[in-house]
């Protein structure tokens, strides 16, 4: 059970990457906004069902989940608005990676990005997708075969 | 060879942007104010595990119901259909409804005293929908998600066939090849029993679950619809789980979630709904017959429902004991509501109820004007006859036309609740002006009063910003309630003074707050100076340790007396959110400002001129598309796309990529798809088996052949001035499998002018 503390806590330590995570599903500055607000207020109605120690998880497959309802919701006239995502200053090395990643499909990018650019554990990161740890390891994996085609050289995963 | 990309978070970082910094700290007072107001959750009980699913019980109910549901339904079919077709209007009138009535006495209709009054009493005329729906309920059961999948289905299909909308949603029956609703049941009841212990004869019981159930279909596309399952299983029993489940038209169970009991589930208002009908219909000997059973159901329990804690705390009396009749003080709101508001129309009363409270009863008026739907809501004096407040309803919750404003107050406080957001957010200026309205001058405000004011005040910042500094110290200040050890007020005013050490004079009125620090709980002490400003004075709360004291001069910040220096030091050290700028005004005729700028040709604007958007009438095109072309947008007609993406205020004004359509000289619509399906083709037969085999598991193929069947093309248009005036075609690929909808899977560009495909463009403007 996640006490008042450990919501705080939890919460605000995670908003940066919630944040991230909703624009790397998103790629609207509104609707990620929108996705972590109604995430963080669910999360906080349905603690109670939540394991302490857990809640990174749990917080962060709720911020997952308003992200999959937003793009129900609103009209996907576009796939990604080319004007929506507001410009990261990007190195011109990793220009041809960014490419290749936005390139993957959903399901193969965000396990990509939960654990090597938000540094969740395998479990965690699987706990955040719904899905079992050996079904995401199996799609890191093919997201490594797809990068190394994509960028024609090889992708070491630290 | 070629040097390997190594991918690690510091790669990874520039790829998306960081959160705002205004944004996260509206969050973080959000979470904060969250986690200062709420109790500790309520955990779920487990429940034993029990036997294998009573199908047969459960079925010979639902037999026993289906027996007794004929006449109320033939009633609506071969009386209220036919007339309700007559005409065009989505309500009847007083005469219509005298008819119906009389019609329904003939046909021997059994209807419940809520709904003769309601038909002889309907000044305003009513809805023929929901008339026919409290027809149904007489005999089908009060919730339409109870009756039977087919009642559900004929029901949304006769409101069509007579011209009404439908708030069924699409209710169909199950197609060959797809599951009954018994098989739904008892797979439901299976699954529950395996990951829940739950016990199935409980589950099919209707004394201990409400089963609401319902088969829908939705077309998302031309290419995809899509049809499931709706399960809720309501615990009607206070130690039971609620479930909520979706299912496939296989059977598969997609979605399930259990619901933790609440202390007072099938509360008495609910019963007494089935019963007596809508709460405005209520008499006061009903009040009180449901608060003595909602009291007595709650005994010894925890109780978190909102709706049940404002009942349990309120009594309602017999009219005859006061001498402002219901007529009176719905007159004296009508007044009240006419000064106030002169350009309500056709003010109407919704409800009356007489409330204890102290000194006198008082009455609470609900009333509506036309397109106000949440309404007003006046206190009226039982015995003065005096109008004690008149304020638009804000919260949704239902109990409150039927509680005071105290009352309401006092159970969020206690519930630890935030009150919840209306529609449309006030922002922290309309909230203090409502507090200092409600509750009169801060000097004079509770502690619960000043605990209701820093929630309310941070979730209005949490939308609006915090406007001012000294607003934003209110917000980031946090208020509590005196524990059982804390110094009572009085006594901290005391120890103030003493501590105050002759500069502040006994016998002035005291200003006294209570003030979270950290774990630190501090009583502050305000004695007013003869000349504005005063001396403050800050005490450990527990052990009466005096802190600091201040001078608090007339030059200084209002606020000080009720917030520590240090959250004022804390709004003074960090930025306002900015204030977004003005937005564009629109054209006149309607449109954003956006339209037939120079940054698209003539031809362009006239083409989506043609679609007959006019600023106001987005939702009627928005019905018209999804009634051609599926609810997914991504299939929508060029046109449609950009004349939604022209609907927003929300673009830039030095926008560089815009949606449209293409011009006559252009490539046109299939010849581009045609350019891109062969690309598809082409990188497809580039592929090697592998990741053929690779593409078709992640979709969820059964086969490599099913892949190209089942990706159909979304195709937009793009004017990208950056590009020296480029139009192009983006063409994206997305599988419709029912595995796999809305994956796409390969994006093709194709310039517009000469036909030839591209490389994809930077997705990110320069800057």
């Amino acid at each position: 059970m996640v006490d008042r503390q450990e919501y705080e806590r939890v919460a605000q330590e995670l908003l940066p990457t919630l944040y991230k995570i909703a624009m790397g599903i998103l790629r609207a500055d509104a609707d990620a906004r929108d996705a972590v607000q109604q995430a963080l207020l669910k999360a906080w109605e349905k603690r109670g069902g939540a394991r302490s120690g857990s809640f990174r998880g749990f917080l962060t497959r709720i911020v997952i989940n308003e992200c999959r309802n937003i793009q129900r919701e609103r009209m996907r006239v576009f796939p990604a608005d080319l004007n929506a995502m507001p410009a990261a200053s990007a190195p011109p090395d990793y220009q041809e990676l960014y490419a290749a990643l936005w390139a993957l499909p959903e399901t193969l990018r965000l396990p990509v990005l939960l654990k090597y650019l938000h540094d969740y554990s395998e479990k965690e990161a699987a706990q955040s997708l719904g899905i079992p740890v050996t079904t995401f390891k199996s799609r890191l994996h093919r997201a490594r075969a797809a990068l190394r085609k994509a960028l024609d050289r090889e992708v070491i995963f630290e | 060879m070629k040097r390997p990309v190594i991918l690690r978070q510091e790669t990874l970082q520039p790829m998306l942007p960081d959160i705002p910094p205004a944004f996260c700290e509206q969050m973080r007072a959000l979470t904060g104010s969250l986690a200062q107001q709420g109790k500790e959750p309520v955990m779920q009980r487990k429940i034993s595990i029990g036997l294998v699913a009573a199908l047969v019980a459960l079925l010979i109910t639902m037999g026993a119901l289906a027996a007794a549901l004929l006449s109320g339904k033939d009633f609506v079919e071969q009386e209220l259909a036919p007339r309700a077709a007559q005409n065009e209007s989505d309500k009847w009138t007083q005469a219509e409804l005298d008819v119906i009535l009389s019609s329904a006495q003939e046909h021997g209709i059994e209807m419940p005293a809520s709904l003769l009054e309601e038909l002889r009493n309907a000044e305003d005329g009513l809805y023929k929908e929901e008339l026919m729906r409290d027809f149904l309920r007489t005999s089908l059961g009060y919730y339409p998600s109870t009756w039977s999948i087919e009642d559900q289905a004929w029901y949304h299909n006769l409101l069509l066939s007579v011209g009404l909308d439908s708030p069924m949603g699409n209710c169909v029956l199950p197609a060959e090849g797809e599951i009954s609703q018994d098989e739904a049941v008892a797979i439901v009841h299976a699954h529950l029993a395996q990951t829940y212990g739950a016990d199935p004869a409980q589950l099919a019981d209707p004394a201990q679950y409400r089963q609401n159930m319902t088969y829908r279909e939705t077309r998302h596309s031309v290419y995809y619809t899509e049809r499931h399952w709706y399960v809720w299983l309501e615990a009607l029993d206070g130690d039971l789980q609620s479930f909520e489940l979706t299912l496939s038209p296989q059977g598969e169970i997609l979605t399930c979630e259990s619901f933790a009991p609440a202390a007072d589930s099938l509360p008495a208002y609910d019963v007494y709904s089935e019963q007596y009908g809508d709460f405005s219909q209520w008499t006061q000997d009903v009040w009180q017959a449901m608060v003595e059973a909602l009291r007595a159901q709650n005994e010894g329990r925890t109780v978190a429902n909102i709706n049940s804690l404002c009942f349990m705390q309120s009594r309602y009396p017999d009219e005859a004991d006061w001498p402002v009749s219901r007529e009176t003080a719905w007159q004296t709101a009508l007044s009240a509501m006419a000064d106030a508001f002169p350009q309500a129309e056709d003010v109407s009363l919704a409800s009356a109820v007489l409330l204890d409270a102290l000194p006198n009863a008082l009455w609470k008026v609900w009333l509506h004007a036309q397109d106000d739907a949440s309404g007003h809501l006046a206190e009226v004096d039982a015995a003065t006859g005096e109008l004690l407040s008149l304020q638009p309803r804000v919260h949704g919750y239902l109990c409150v036309p039927y509680v005071s404003d105290d009352t309401l107050n006092r159970c969020f406080t206690q519930s630890g609740l935030l009150l919840p957001e209306s529609e449309e957010q006030p922002s922290p200026t309309e909230v203090t002006e409502r507090f200092l309205r409600e509750h009169g001058e801060r000097a004079q405000w509770s502690e619960e009063t000043w605990v209701a004011y820093g929630a309310a005040l941070n979730a209005a910042a949490a939308v609006h910003g915090p406007q001012t500094e000294e607003l934003y110290a209110y917000a980031l200040q946090r208020y509590g309630l005196p524990d059982e050890e804390a110094l009572p007020r009085e006594e901290a005013v005391a120890a103030a003074l003493a501590g105050a050490d002759g500069q502040a004079a006994d016998g002035q009125e005291a200003l006294a707050v209570y003030l979270l620090d950290g774990d630190t709980a501090l009583w502050q002490v305000t004695f007013p100076g003869p000349d504005g400003g005063g001396t403050m004075v800050v005490l450990n709360a527990h052990s009466g340790e005096v802190l600091r004291t201040a001078p608090w001069g007339a030059q200084d910040a209002a606020c000080l007396p009720y917030v520590l220096s240090s959250s004022l030091e804390q709004a003074r050290a960090r930025p306002l959110a900015t204030v977004p700028p003005p937005q564009p005004t629109r054209r006149p005729d309607g449109r954003r400002w956006i339209w037939y700028s120079e940054l698209m040709p003539q031809e362009t604007w006239d083409k989506l001129g043609a679609v007959q958007y006019r600023g106001d009438n987005i939702d009627v095109l928005q019905a018209q598309w999804t009634e051609a072309f599926g609810s997914d947008g991504l299939f929508w007609p060029l046109e449609a796309k950009a004349v939604l993406y022209y609907q927003h205020d929300s673009i830039e004004p030095d926008v560089t990529v815009l949606p449209g359509v293409p011009l006559d000289t252009d490539v046109q619509e299939e010849e581009a798809k045609a350019i891109a399906a062969q690309a598809l083709r082409e990188t497809w037969d580039g592929m090697d088996e592998d990741d053929r085999r690779e593409l078709a598991d992640s979709l969820g193929l059964s086969g490599q052949d099913a892949v190209l069947e089942t990706l159909q093309p979304s195709v937009s248009f793009w004017y990208n001035t950056p590009q020296m005036g480029m139009r192009i075609y983006r063409i994206d690929f997305l599988c419709v499998a029912p595995t796999a909808y809305g994956v796409p899977v390969l994006s093709v560009w194709v310039d517009a002018a000469s036909g030839d495909t591209l490389p994809a463009p930077e997705t990110a403007p320069n800057g």
